[in-house]
């Protein structure tokens, strides 16, 4: 039965190799959408103006996965975790990535119409952030974060905006795309919506990302 | 010509990764190796995307340089979110399977289960 799959795995991959024409050239898209858009950043004009609809549903995806991991994760025991530090000089490093990474967080998700970014990057790099710290000088700490600067609501309310104002772009495009002409290309306060939406689309990776890997942590225990 | 280096060596990582979920008994490394073939096909993707032009599609005014295809890009930024999910997701199933059975392997997972329902 096995070398019956490996067998048909090696005959599929073989007929995409065949088939793929890799050199194909293809109409440049980039000026259509940049004109279209106004926006600099034609990855982030992509995929928050011309393929919202798909990016509305990545983020239902996201938001079930976090429920799923944290309900599953829920029914299992959690492990002792005291304070611990790895040594004192690494405590004062992550501390510092971790004011880095938000500094970074701001920087990527505010200028991700005009620069390399977007909310999706942005969420990321947070996450990686504390989740260094938590692993590497205090969990506890990072942790209390959580409930503290209400992460929960925060992200809740991010994906009923990101809903409400997804919608509002599908079904008024006109008004959309008149709010983007009338910024100046390439500065940070133009592109309409999009900076919105990236910055809410950040909090929610970051909420989503941290959730799934706080979970992990605490049910294993730090080092 | 570099794209189309690129999409190769990434449909072979698809080939290897599929491979090794269909080979491999243990579940963990089944889960690596799905991370394998999600790897190459974004990798596969930034090929596809870098056949017009490998200059990163970020304009500033001038559009006769050859940039590369934007929407693959945007299309694998979601993909690469997913991903981790499903990661996620996978190895949360893992660690409920080893609870309850005290291994990895799949074989014995199977034997143990079909003593179960009988």
């Amino acid at each position: 039965m096995k070398v019956l799959g490996v067998i048909a795995a090696i005959a599929i991959f073989f007929v995409v190799l065949v088939s793929i024409d890799t050199d194909k050239s293809i109409a440049d898209p980039v000026k259509a959408i940049v004109e279209r858009t106004n926006v600099p950043n034609s990855v982030t004009a992509v995929y928050l103006e011309t393929r919202l609809y798909d990016t509305v549903f990545e983020v239902i995806v996201f938001s079930i996965t976090a429920i799923g991991v944290a309900t599953l994760l829920g029914s299992l025991a959690r492990a002792p975790h005291e304070n611990q530090s790895v040594f004192h000089s690494v405590t004062v490093y992550s501390g510092g990535l971790a004011a880095l990474s938000i500094t970074l967080f701001l920087y990527v998700v505010l200028n991700g119409h005009v620069s390399p970014g977007g909310g999706f990057v942005g969420g990321v790099v947070l996450a990686t952030g504390v989740v260094t710290y938590g692993l590497t000088s205090d969990f506890k700490r990072a942790s209390s974060h959580y409930d503290r600067l209400r992460i929960k609501q925060l992200e809740s309310a991010s994906l009923l905006v990101i809903f409400a104002l997804s919608t509002l772009i599908m079904l008024f495009p006109g008004m959309h795309s008149r709010l983007l002409a009338s910024g100046t290309f390439g500065s940070t306060l133009s592109g309409g919506l999009i900076p919105i939406l990236n910055i809410l689309v950040g909090i929610k990776v970051y909420a989503g990302a941290w959730k799934m890997s706080g979970e992990f942590i605490s049910r294993r225990g730090t080092l | 010509m570099t794209g189309s280096i690129v999409i190769y060596f990434s449909i072979m990582g698809m080939l290897a990764g599929t491979i090794g979920m269909i080979l491999s008994k243990n579940i963990i490394k089944k889960i690596l190796s799905l991370g394998i073939v999600e790897t190459s096909i974004n990798m596969m993707y930034t090929g596809i995307s870098s056949r017009g032009g490998i200059i990163p599609p970020i304009v500033s005014g001038d559009f006769s340089l050859s940039y590369a295809d934007p929407i693959p890009q945007a299309v694998i930024i979601t993909g690469i979110v997913i991903s981790f999910a499903l990661l996620c997701l996978s190895l949360v199933l893992a660690i409920i399977i080893y609870n309850n059975y005290h291994t990895m392997d799949v074989e014995t997972i199977e034997r143990n289960f079909e003593r179960e329902e009988e």
